[in-house]
């Protein structure tokens, strides 16, 4: 179910409307678990058995780690094997026969068949939600909860379900044994957090969305320079305003019921570095990954070659875990690679010295991304080299794409703008929290949130999924 | 009972977005087609007397009830869609249609170049909607409505709401089929470029297919002998679309003509530059009623003259 629809609308309502009349806390807890439930079964009931599934284990491998704590590490590698084993089959099987039967045919011999199995929707979201209970668990960070109820809600939160955050359940399972009462200023300060994730969502990546499918499902690139330019632009606009909504959306959702998620961006575009970067963008996976396995790894401990290996390593599962595909693969190592330049040469630090500096740096930042999501939207490698290659190719200065390009697609140009505007806003210290009061319009909050709602309705683009529900 | 600052807010916002819905003018809605009507053409449980068949050009072109004024008493229905080709289970479907009980039953067919080629029987309005389920074709039908009313605006709606006289295409959606249309302003030469870029484009699958051409002529002989009246035409268009449906698409008349009078179908000859194109493809509202009602005439002439055959 996408929170952009109709059925999600009549969902939230529903389940809203029997919130507030319940009052004890297991009814509220069963309500949640099954409503969270429904809202992952719509799309295909059947994935709610895998989801189920993987849900036991980690809850009864938990609950062995705290009765045989002896036998403890046998028990977290029962969760693992159990998690990271759905996740090979159903996301990187038909990635992996695809590249050994190469290396076979390379070699002379035979092949697999290729299995490609159907990917649950949010699979690399719930399992790493699941995986962190359990290593949590297994580091004594918490005990594990012997309710069954109160695992799965923790497990199937509808809000973060198919798109993050990632949870954690040190900071989401005791919010859960109590639900806090909303208050008029949660439940306001939720709204305005949804208002601002749909028309991110609905106006402005979903507005830009086609012009950037057709770029890309083009047999073979358009050969200009500033049309490419452009069209990595409004990806990278578009990626943002997807996640960033859904995760607004969210965090909106969570305070309506009294739970407080993570915040997951942190205007991202907006960073001097690649290091800084990543603490901005998709802060529950970059934490993740650091918590569970850079630091696993030894992180900077063994000094200076181990810590620039654990990064790679780390860098290279995040990408895999983006997508099974090399260019998502070369995605991770192209920001590895500029960590590890940032980190060998500093040039960064030297220039925040200076004004002029810190936008020279900050274009670096833009153009090191901006290569960056060539290779995570491009549809294969080949067609993600070239794309570079037109990019950084002056004789390409073909205008007359461009020009079509602003001619035709006035509505997605204006999406453009809209986003660039809202992180300029940013940058000029305007609190996203405070955007609806339009103090300098004079405009009373509540209109203006109404106005950013109708806005998602009728000027929305033409809707399509979250593009991290793939992942 | 008092609501709170976010409950007041819900609420303005259903006030705000039921207005803007109320606002839009029930004609004026750009691209976005109400997807209600297309999914009734697929739920038609009646039967017709005459069925006519084609795209676009079809669709806005040729309005049953304009017919009916020179055909009194007989059933007529728009049968066409969206970029719609001759594919093998459109023309089924068209002759499901048709009250076999009929003094004369009739299938009209409105030929254009693209109704011919590759691109327009793999992929077109009809097939996109026949992928459907009964019931999500139901749902559509039922709750397009709805839909529409909540469809997003354009940029050109959004500034209609603000003018005098409004610009844009002007769309009526009619329960026979037929998609009353103009636009303001006109642009004779709009759909001459984009068949041409289209053509260059998607070469072969934009060029008359001989093999869709004879699977045609061979339904036409099944349906003439089963009884059928079949008639064709070419709907008026401007001669520069005839050109690049020429040159780029190959179609040529002339020998298409033959073959389907050889196969037992009736041509229906018309001056396309009588009748007014917005686009240099489609016919203004008022060209479509008067060719409609030529239609009408030329029908009954027709059969006058194959009742006296």
């Amino acid at each position: 179910m996408l929170f952009n629809s109709f059925t999600f609308v009549v969902f939230a309502i529903l389940f809203f409307s029997v919130w507030a009349m319940l009052r004890k806390q297991t009814h509220r807890l069963f309500w949640l678990t099954a409503m969270s439930l429904l809202f992952y079964g719509w799309g295909d009931w059947r994935f709610l058995f895998l989801l189920l599934a993987n849900g036991l284990v980690d809850f009864g491998a938990a609950l062995l780690i705290e009765r045989f704590p002896a036998r403890k590490r046998l028990w977290l590698l029962l969760s693992l094997s159990s998690n990271v084993g759905c996740l090979a089959a159903f996301k990187y099987l038909g990635f992996f026969t695809v590249n050994l039967n190469a290396a076979l045919e390379a070699l002379g011999a035979g092949h697999f068949p290729i299995i490609q199995l159907v990917l649950p929707f949010g699979i690399s979201f719930y399992t790493f939600h699941s995986m962190s209970y359990t290593i949590d668990v297994y580091r004594g960070h918490f005990r594990p909860v012997h309710s069954l109820l109160h695992f799965l809600s923790f497990l199937s939160l509808f809000p973060a379900l198919v798109a993050g955050p990632i949870m954690r359940g040190a900071s989401l399972l005791p919010q859960l044994v109590e639900f806090r009462r909303t208050t008029e200023e949660s439940r306001w300060s939720g709204l305005k957090l949804i208002a601002q994730g749909l028309f991110m969502k609905m106006v402005i990546a979903d507005n830009v969305a086609p012009i950037v499918n057709e770029a890309f499902n083009q047999a073979a690139p358009v050969a200009s320079m500033p049309f490419w330019w452009i069209i990595i632009t409004m990806f990278a606009m578009q990626i943002y305003c997807d996640f960033c909504g859904y995760s607004l959306i969210a965090l909106g959702l969570g305070r309506w019921i009294g739970l407080e998620l993570p915040e997951n961006f942190r205007h991202p575009y907006l960073a001097l570095s690649v290091k800084e970067f990543w603490t901005r963008w998709h802060i529950s996976l970059s934490t993740w990954f650091r918590d569970y396995v850079y630091i696993p790894l030894g992180g900077s401990r063994d000094g200076s070659a181990a810590a620039y290996r654990n990064m790679w390593i780390t860098m290279l599962i995040s990408g895999l875990w983006h997508g099974a595909a090399w260019t998502f693969i070369i995605w991770g190592a192209l920001h590895a690679g500029f960590l590890t330049i940032e980190r060998l040469f500093k040039l960064q630090e030297f220039l925040a010295r200076f004004t002029f500096g810190r936008v020279l740096s900050w274009i670096l930042l833009i153009v090191q991304v901006w290569m960056g999501w060539v290779f995570f939207r491009s549809e294969s490698l080949s067609q993600a080299l070239q794309t570079v290659g037109i990019m950084w190719n002056v004789r390409d200065w073909n205008l007359a794409p461009v020009a079509e390009l602003l001619a035709l697609n006035q509505r997605a140009i204006a999406a453009l703008g809209l986003g660039v505007l809202m992180e300029l806003g940013a940058a000029l210290r305007v609190s996203r929290l405070r955007f609806p009061r339009l103090a300098p319009l004079s405009i009373p909050a509540p209109v203006a949130v109404a106005l950013v709602l109708v806005t998602c309705v009728y000027w929305r683009g033409p809707g399509s999924a979250f593009i991290y529900f793939q992942f | 009972m008092k609501l709170d600052l976010t409950a007041r807010t819900l609420l303005l916002a259903a006030g705000f977005i039921l207005l803007a819905g109320a606002l839009r003018s029930g004609t004026v809605m750009g691209a976005h087609l109400p997807e209600a009507f297309w999914a009734q053409k697929l739920l038609w449980d009646r039967e017709f007397d005459i069925v006519i068949a084609g795209d676009s050009r079809v669709y806005r072109g040729v309005s049953p009830e304009a017919m009916e004024s020179a055909l009194p008493d007989r059933r007529i229905a728009n049968f066409g869609f969206s970029a719609c080709g001759f594919s093998k289970p459109y023309l089924k479907a068209t002759e499901a249609l048709l009250d076999h009980n009929s003094t004369q039953p009739t299938i009209i067919l409105g030929v254009t170049a693209s109704t011919l080629t590759p691109s327009a029987t793999k992929e077109n309005g009809f097939l996109s909607l026949r992928k459907l389920r009964q019931f999500q074709l139901a749902q559509l039908a039922l709750l397009g409505r709805v839909s529409f009313f909540f469809s997003p605006y354009d940029l050109e709606e959004v500034q209609n709401l603000f003018r005098k006289s409004k610009v844009g295409y002007t769309l009526v959606w009619h329960t026979d089929g037929w998609v009353q249309s103009r636009k303001v302003p006109e642009d004779p030469t709009e759909a001459v470029r984009i068949y041409r870029r289209q053509a260059k484009k998607a070469r072969w699958r934009s060029r008359v297919s001989e093999p869709i051409v004879a699977n045609l002529l061979e339904t036409v002989r099944e349906w003439r002998r089963r009884g059928i009246l079949v008639y064709a035409f070419r709907p008026p268009t401007p001669q520069a679309m005839v050109e690049v449906e020429t040159t780029f698409m190959k179609f040529d008349e002339a020998a298409f003509v033959q073959q389907f009078q050889e196969a037992g179908g009736v041509w229906l000859p018309f001056q396309a530059e009588q009748y007014h194109s917005y686009d240099g493809s489609h016919l203004r509202d008022d060209a479509a009623v008067e060719f409609s009602t030529d239609l009408g005439r030329a029908l009954r002439r027709a059969d006058l003259a194959q009742a006296i055959r």
